[in-house]
């Protein structure tokens, strides 16, 4: 509990303070927040851009996919992923990579005091605190503040169909076991037979003086 | 010294119904509902986030924090407002209904033979029989701290 509110300290701040800014945004019916130097840039959202496979998506930003999130469809609301109408994209930085969130609405940017923005309660646990950990209250009504970096949503981009059969392969543990048993027995029967020759030609040495 | 008594919207208990209990102490203010704004990922007992006296406060379901199924949601038009013991700054406001009642200590009414009833039971500081119902004392400062959070 001291360490969080020692964090609070350090990430709330006192009202001396520099402004933050803060974009607001909306989705799925609710008001959220982000600051503004995580985020990389804003698109309208455009249906033939975005690509799925299986429960992951990416959006095709600059001829790169990007990992896709439908903020309303993680929330509980239903997909919106086919109705992408009046939609935005915001490309935000999630631990140094790039990630594509889908909202309903961006709203605006403001300007606020560092003590504007409170740690969500401690009786808010988990995933709630991770992708929420702090909220604004802007006139008169609650954002919740969005720590990209919580959401651990980053997941390798859509691959090709059988580039993505072998990076399925390479990653399976059993199979880098497999290669790595094989790898040391060689090498185990390797050294026994250098062994074997080095004690040979010794016995040898040792026969021919005698 | 005073205590509030409020009934918890569930069903009754071996025909008895269920009452939580708190210091007067521990109850900084009683309000209408105010809009609660939802907090996603979150338990079902907790049902948001209000700011009151430039504090952003939990509002939970005393009744489903505890297992209960809660009832008659519609009517838990009020807010009480309570803090942790011993100074503590965590605070939340508990729904309830009408009801609400204070009484002065002593009360007459004898430790309750069993809280194998109480789903959660581990947050729950004692239950006394009473001439009303069950007197359930729950332990607020691990409830608010998040420590038994589900």
């Amino acid at each position: 509990m001291a360490d969080r509110k020692d964090a609070e300290k350090v990430s709330c701040g006192n009202k001396g303070d520099r402004m933050k800014e803060i974009l607001l945004f909306t989705a799925g019916g609710k008001h959220f927040g982000l600051e503004l130097p995580m985020l990389r840039s804003i698109h309208r959202a455009m249906p033939s851009m975005i690509r799925h496979d299986g429960h992951d998506a990416a959006y095709m930003i600059n001829d790169e996919n990007v990992p896709l999130c439908d903020f309303s469809e993680v929330l509980g609301e239903k997909s919106m992923s086919e109705n992408t109408v009046g939609k935005k994209i915001m490309i935000v930085s999630v631990c140094d990579r790039a990630m594509a969130l889908m909202v309903d609405r961006i709203d605006r940017v403001v300007s606020v005091r560092p003590d504007q923005i409170e740690l969500l309660p401690l009786i808010f646990k988990g995933k709630a605190t991770q992708w929420f950990p702090k909220v604004l209250w802007y006139e008169e009504r609650p954002f919740l503040l969005l720590n990209p970096d919580g959401m651990g949503y980053v997941r390798h981009p859509v691959l090709p169909d059988g580039l993505e059969l072998m990076m399925n392969q390479i990653v399976r543990k059993d199979a880098v076991a497999d290669i790595m048993v094989r790898g040391l027995s060689q090498a185990l029967k390797n050294s026994v037979v250098h062994g074997v020759d080095r004690i040979r030609e010794i016995l040898e040495g040792h026969g021919k003086k005698a | 010294m005073k205590v509030i008594i409020f009934p918890a919207s569930t069903q009754t208990v071996f025909g008895e119904k269920i009452y939580f209990v708190f210091s007067v102490r521990q109850v900084e203010d009683i309000i209408r509902e105010i809009p609660v704004s939802p907090v996603p990922f979150s338990p079902r007992y907790l049902k948001g986030i209000v700011r009151w006296r430039d504090c952003i406060i939990p509002v939970i379901s005393m009744e489903e924090c505890l297992g209960f199924d809660m009832l008659n949601v519609e009517n838990a038009n009020r807010l009480l407002t309570v803090r942790g013991g011993d100074g503590k700054k965590e605070r939340a406001m508990i729904k309830t209904g009408s009801g609400l009642r204070m009484l002065s200590l002593p009360i007459p009414c004898t430790p309750a033979a069993s809280s194998e009833w109480i789903p959660e039971k581990h947050l729950v500081s004692g239950v006394y029989e009473w001439e009303e119902g069950f007197l359930i004392c729950v332990r607020i400062d691990d409830i608010l701290s998040g420590t038994y959070s589900q």
